[in-house]
């Protein structure tokens, strides 16, 4: 599936030990969610990064190429799996730390800037190539909308049923 | 127009979909909807090449890219959730008819607006082939997640 021309070179190491490193992380940390919750957490993940690069990607927005080519390829779809374990991290960590009424705010705010270096550094190595006067800075409203929307699956998935099971 | 017309059809599959009875849980919902919106995504990668990358015969607007994103995310999946929630129900003759119906709006939906919802034209006997793939992939998916939650349980107990 790697296309004639694409070489494995920064970008595709930077997908791999970014992903193995995630997978490892992920399993090492102690358990917190049922299996369903942590397949549905990775799945959230996964989605998020299949529908922004199949959108804002595409004709006629064209913002950017990820990897080599423009088309998806193998190491694509690696990076899509690669960006599950970090929906699990965002609540795994919300879980754990204590809470009052704003912590969400500055938990999200701090989820956000932590993106948009890692993006940053994505970037640098080639996993992204901006394009149609896209930057960096763009993808902040993106990364606010996407981790508010799993904190909502937070609320409505994995606190409300902790309160069950108290109850 | 079209974009009129792919809205109007997300509030009805949307009614639908609350007004319908659900034989699956909430995650169950939401795993379906994820799976079966990535499975989607990636299935249209070739057909909707042209659009994708831009295909100096193929002629797209605003608007019909939106419709084609709504189709894509939002009316496809959702018709999926619909169908294998009412495919739960007991009783042969039942889940058969669930099946025959879901497939004639999957073709008669892919026919009716090609351009915005498959972008390529492809031929009734592959999209049959697909559905049939696409539909068993999502009942298989769907009953190992059950069976996750099921083997929590009886380790729980």
């Amino acid at each position: 599936m790697i296309p004639k021309g694409t070489v494995f070179n920064s970008n595709e190491l930077f997908i791999l030990i970014t992903g193995v490193t995630a997978y490892t992380a992920m399993l090492l940390l102690p358990k917190r969610f049922n299996r369903q919750q942590t397949i549905t957490m990775l799945l959230i993940g996964a989605f998020i990064s299949t529908f922004f690069d199949n959108t804002v990607c595409i004709n006629p927005f064209n913002y950017y190429n990820v990897n080599d080519t423009p088309f998806t390829d193998f190491w694509d779809m690696l990076s899509f799996v690669m960006f599950g374990p970090f929906a699990y991290f965002f609540i795994y960590f919300y879980v754990v730390i204590r809470k009052n009424r704003t912590t969400y705010f500055f938990y999200i705010t701090i989820w956000a800037l932590i993106s948009m270096i890692a993006e940053a550094l994505a970037w640098h190595v080639g996993v992204y190539h901006y394009k149609n006067g896209y930057q960096l800075f763009f993808s902040l409203p993106i990364y606010l909308i996407v981790l508010t929307a799993t904190m909502v699956y937070y609320h409505y998935f994995i606190q409300k049923e902790c309160i069950k099971i108290k109850d | 127009m079209v974009l009129a017309v792919t809205l109007c059809l997300i509030w009805i599959i949307v009614n639908l979909f609350i007004l319908l009875p659900k034989r699956l849980s909430r995650e169950e919902n939401l795993f379906l909807f994820l799976t079966c919106s990535i499975t989607i995504m990636l299935s249209l990668l070739l057909p909707a090449k042209r659009m994708y990358f831009g295909d100096p015969g193929f002629n797209y607007s605003i608007e019909g890219t939106l419709a084609f994103l709504f189709n894509r995310n939002i009316i496809f999946p959702v018709l999926t959730l619909i169908s294998i929630n009412l495919v739960q129900d007991k009783g042969l003759w039942k889940k058969l008819i669930t099946f025959s119906a879901s497939f004639c709006v999957f073709i008669l939906f892919c026919k009716l607006e090609e351009k915005h919802t498959i972008v390529s034209s492809i031929n009734t006997v592959t999209l049959f082939i697909y559905f049939i793939c696409f539909y068993t992939l999502m009942l298989v998916l769907l009953k190992g997640f059950q069976l996750l939650s099921q083997k929590q349980q009886s380790s729980d107990q």
